[in-house]
């Protein structure tokens, strides 16, 4: 593996945000509550900042869609439909930053047996689960590979933020840790 | 940063990333059922000794609580012997779901408490005998149900709640005068000045005049200061009279509970938070659990109740069992009341040996 990024360990000259993105992702409701997230992102709007000497900064508006499922275990299974939109940063040197707001659909399916009354006695019911809108923030860190190599990856820690309604009379907040990569599409 | 360097955190990061996520016996042991009931989504983790024909329902503390921590309080010598569900009440610990807040009414959780009950039964067989096991809320939730729905119990264990607000509060209000004579008799003052509900108290002499001076406590106002005399002395009490250590030699860890298990502790607070605003708010001087008296209606209780109570608890004092004995309408053979003699509010923690034996001898002789 280090071969295959030595061997690509090229200097880049004109670097610039790909039309599209494609991202798979560990993604942890609380961290340890695991699953995966696919998404797709495409700039909208974006800046290169000539440091000199080859150096570039780039900062741009991205726009993305996600689908996310996670397990948490004996309590719920979370499948989710959201479109996000946020900032983007590379430094000169491939370091990488972000902060997104994100928000869309969930579908949550209690993770068990389940009962219910149905006007005469108790019986099992099916897990179709139920609908929540999800809204939220969430920020990243990483390198981008692609900033000084040929290899079209980036690696980001993500923490997430958001909220999920109706809930319990409410809204619930959650956290998640995603723990992406992410693949230039040419 | 070189890129091998970059390479080898990211991989590093996915490595522990990943290696957070494993299971414990809190996710592959038992059964985990859920009843869905107007509205709400409620767990109950079921486990223990699948072969007895004995189920424990365990209805916890608040309102607003959770049934996860008392998993350690059963595992070692309870679940052994009989099969225990571990019930999260609605909007409370890892209960899920949606209902209109108006609804959510003691009623509505006694109903909850039969459904649950009914599913039990359901799951496991007709002919399981279920005894309740109520702690502190959960013994006004189980005393409610025994008076409002059609009993479908063996028998209750009750530790440390109340039936009712006059005792309740009149046991408090005792806990605070007769602990502050103690320190003033013994030479101790009161380490820092109580300001409560705009009154101030700068020595255990004024807290005294107080208790005797605001017997009985009938108002929001009284009841707001007396919790706030209770900080008088609960630090004396706990540290003169309450053993220091639980019995429990295997518990369960709070980092498996809050990250390994079915349970969420940030869903747990949001929830206990949300359930104090609602229906046991002291600041809008609206609970359900706030000035209630059931004790007219207890006579009509006569299935087998064992009363285990911590004898140093700042909320629910040794009077209010001395009265829930006294009152119910269970025959002399088939009720006892069991002193934890070095246990507050928690007995089946901190004395977990004798509450734990306790309760099975009781469970072995109305089975």
């Amino acid at each position: 593996m280090l071969l295959f990024f030595s061997m690509n360990s090229l200097s880049a000259q004109t670097f610039e945000l790909p039309k599209f993105q494609i991202s798979l992702s560990y993604f942890g409701e609380m961290m340890t509550h695991g699953g995966i997230r696919l998404g797709i992102t495409t700039p909208i709007s974006q800046t290169i900042k000539d440091k000199g000497e080859e150096a570039f900064i780039n900062k741009g508006w991205l726009v993305g869609g996600y689908v996310t499922y996670y397990k948490h275990p004996r309590n719920h299974k979370g499948l989710m439909f959201t479109g996000a939109i946020g900032r983007q940063r590379i430094g000169k040197n491939g370091f990488q930053t972000s902060l997104n707001i994100e928000a869309g659909y969930m579908l949550s399916i209690l993770d068990g047996e389940i009962y219910e009354w149905n006007s005469s006695e108790i019986v099992e019911a099916d897990s179709r689960g139920s609908s929540h809108v999800v809204f939220g923030l969430n920020g990243g860190l990483g390198w981008n590979f692609g900033k000084k190599t040929d290899l079209p990856l980036s690696f980001m820690i993500q923490p997430h933020f958001y909220f999920q309604a109706p809930y319990n009379t409410i809204i619930v907040p959650r956290v998640a840790l995603e723990t992406k990569l992410t693949y230039k599409l040419k | 940063m070189k890129l091998y360097t970059q390479v080898f955190l990211s991989i590093l990061i996915l490595c522990l990333t990943f290696s957070c996520n494993k299971e414990n016996m809190l996710l592959t042991e038992g059964d985990m059922l859920f009843l869905k009931h107007k509205g709400a989504s409620m767990p109950v983790l079921v486990r223990g000794n699948f072969d007895s024909d004995v189920i424990i329902l365990f209805l916890h503390g608040g309102a607003g609580g959770t049934a996860a921590s008392h998993i350690e309080d059963f595992k070692e010598m309870v679940e052994p012997e009989y099969i225990v569900a571990y019930w999260d009440q609605r909007h409370a610990g890892s209960s899920q779901g949606n209902f209109d807040k108006d609804d959510w009414t003691i009623d509505l959780m006694a109903e909850d408490m039969q459904m649950v009950i009914n599913m039990l039964k359901r799951k496991y067989g007709d002919d399981k005998k279920v005894f309740a096991m109520g702690h502190s809320w959960g013994v006004i939730l189980g005393t409610y149900y025994l008076l409002d729905q059609e009993n479908q119990l063996q028998g209750a264990i009750f530790s440390n709640g109340s039936h009712s607000s006059e005792h309740e509060y009149s046991a408090r209000l005792d806990y605070v005068h007769d602990f502050a004579q103690e320190m003033i008799d013994n030479g101790i003052a009161l380490t820092e000045e109580i300001k409560v509900e705009g009154e101030t108290f700068t020595s255990l002499e004024q807290v005294v005049i107080w208790t005797e001076s605001n017997d009985p406590i009938d108002s929001w106002t009284k009841l707001k200061i007396l919790n706030g005399l209770v900080n008088a002395v609960f630090d004396y009490v706990q540290e003169t009279y309450v053993q220091p250590n639980s019995d429990v030699t295997s518990g369960v860890s709070s980092s498996e509970l809050r990250f390994q298990s079915p349970y969420n502790p940030l869903i747990y607070r949001i929830n206990l938070l949300r359930t104090g605003q609602l229906i046991n708010n002291f600041n809008n001087e609206t609970s359900i659990q706030e000035f209630y008296d059931f004790t007219t209606q207890m006579g009509d209780i006569n299935i087998p109740i064992s009363l285990i109570w911590g004898k140093y608890d700042h909320i629910v004092g040794l009077e209010v069992a001395e009265d829930y004995y006294q009152v119910i309408g269970t025959p002399e053979e088939n009720k006892e009341l069991t002193i934890l003699e070095n246990s507050g509010h928690s007995g089946m923690y901190r004395e977990n040996i004798k509450f734990s034996q306790t309760l099975i001898d009781f469970v072995e002789k109305h089975r």
